[in-house]
């Protein structure tokens, strides 16, 4: 069984998106 | 144990192998087809003690990454604990400063700005109001004692109220240095008015990325985004964005639709052919939510701008009249997105994947939209309805603020998506698309095709680096 791990599960939770507006807030993170 | 309700899976084909995500630990696997043929064992049953050696090693990493849970009990558990831990999140203050409702632009598809007699009307925040804002700040920062503070300023158009963000950002700054908090200021603007100069102003107070939507390559631009005139706005953007590159992390965005959607790849060419390709931060187009029911099969009315029950207040394309479901539109352009989405990542460019978007602001404690007036929104999309405003910066009680606060902290729209895989990225979708246009801010408004595709997109993706 082959198992090639990308990315390790955390409990990191994601920035928040806004699906909606005309633009986001976009780049919280440096 | 049995599989995640949370797990996702995209087959390789080309490669017999299957990429793996779970969507509430962010895991992402790539394996070989007998790790899924043990995965469906383990969902039909089959325990962990039956398992040989091989197998169990297997099954200790995916239990590990979340992939395997006790029960549907523990899936939902693990899913309310992890909205919880959002709404709570007391790591981030993220607040967005409406500091006007006016704008500068007509764009064809917003009920907001330079139509008729909109900017005689809008609101507009004073310096006092300002000073108010910066206080309130200082109160939020003691209280909730965060490490990051993220001050958004956003419209309208900020950029026509120049004093109100100088004086704000730098009150905001102070108030963060003091108490040893990283400021994170952004600007969300048009991007007619920015210049080095209103760049350097705003650097020494924790500048980190302005975000300028271009609306397609030259000629769609300017027929999306004109002023009031009809004269067109693609050059002037541009050539500030020349002028201000390197200074300041820079992030495009953009607005689609059917009528302005295949300009786009000719729009990303012209970007990758310009000095400052490399110096922009992201770039990431979405598309116009009309307001209007889509009245047949491709076809998308361009009559948004007097919609008849819309939040007015902040720069928007999607909210308005209550017509149609919510995101009818959404489906229509879907592979629009992702066609976008791979071309912009083929020519280099940094770009949103589609997938990591999780819960929004709307459902997060600490953070808060301001208007002009200093009333407080649960997110931009409610600031034209003062009866949905959840509180104010004087800390004045109104009991109908009171009541739309505890309407927030209720909201729970997944509670309709079933056992949908993609609940801790999405949360239901957006809760202001629900009430303006269902009515109902607990109806989810659904994007699983969008995220269906910007997974497969995504896996392929990452298959081709593994």
């Amino acid at each position: 069984m082959k198992i090639k791990v990308i990315k390790k599960g955390s409990n990191a939770k994601p920035q928040g998106f806004c699906w909606s507006f005309v633009d986001e807030p976009p780049m919280n993170k440096k | 144990m049995q599989p995640s309700m949370f797990n996702v899976r995209v087959p390789l084909d080309a490669r017999d192998e299957t990429f793996l995500m779970n969507t509430i630990t962010d895991a992402q696997l790539v394996v070989s087809s007998d790790v899924i043929d043990l995965l469906d064992r383990l969902a039909a049953g089959a325990a962990a003690e039956e398992l040989d050696r091989e197998a169990r090693g297997a099954f200790e990493l995916l239990r590990e990454n979340g992939f395997l849970v006790d029960s549907r009990d523990a899936d939902r558990h693990n899913l309310d604990t992890y909205l919880g831990e959002v709404k709570s999140d007391s790591s981030e203050v993220n607040v967005t400063v409406l500091t006007t409702l006016q704008c500068n632009f007509a764009c064809d598809y917003c009920f907001q700005g330079d139509h008729g007699d909109y900017n005689e009307r809008a609101d507009r925040m004073s310096l006092q109001t300002s000073a108010r804002v910066a206080a309130w700040i200082e109160r939020e920062l003691d209280r909730v004692g965060p490490d990051k503070f993220v001050l958004t300023f956003f419209g309208g158009e900020p950029l026509l109220n120049l004093p109100v963000m100088y004086d704000l950002a730098e009150r905001a700054w102070r108030a963060a240095s003091e108490r040893g908090i990283t400021l994170y200021t952004n600007i969300i603007t048009n991007g007619l008015l920015l210049t080095p100069d209103v760049v350097d102003r705003m650097l020494p107070f924790g500048l980190n990325g302005i975000k300028i939507t271009l609306d397609g390559d030259r000629d769609t631009h300017n027929r999306m985004r004109p002023l009031r005139g009809g004269q067109g706005t693609f050059d002037r953007i541009v050539e500030n964005v020349r002028a201000v590159a390197g200074r300041v992390r820079i992030a495009i965005g953009g607005n689609f639709d059917e009528s302005s959607v295949d300009s786009y790849p000719a729009l990303l060419e012209y970007l990758k052919q310009q000095d400052f390709a490399d110096k922009l931060s992201k770039v990431f187009f979405k598309p116009i939510v009309r307001a209007e029911a889509v009245s047949g099969k491709g076809i998308i009315p361009l009559t948004p701008v007097a919609a008849k029950d819309a939040l007015n207040g902040t720069c928007m394309t999607s909210l308005g009249s209550g017509a149609g479901k919510a995101c009818d539109s959404c489906n229509v352009l879907d592979d629009k997105l992702s066609m976008l989405r791979d071309e912009t990542r083929r020519l280099g460019f940094p770009t949103h994947d589609g997938v990591h978007n999780g819960p929004c602001h709307v459902h997060k404690a600490h953070a808060h939209t301001i208007g002009p007036d200093g009333s407080l929104y649960a997110c931009p999309g409610f600031t034209g309805q003062l009866a949905l405003s959840t509180g104010h910066i004087d800390g004045r009680q109104d009991s109908w603020r009171e009541t739309a606060r505890e309407r927030f902290l209720r909201l729970s729209p997944w509670k309709e998506c079933g056992d949908c895989a993609y609940i801790p990225v999405c949360a239901g979708g957006c809760v202001a698309a629900s009430h303006s246009q269902l009515g109902d801010m607990n109806v989810p408004t659904c994007h699983k095709h969008s995220l269906d595709s910007a997974i497969v997109s995504l896996a392929h993706s990452v298959a081709s680096q593994a």
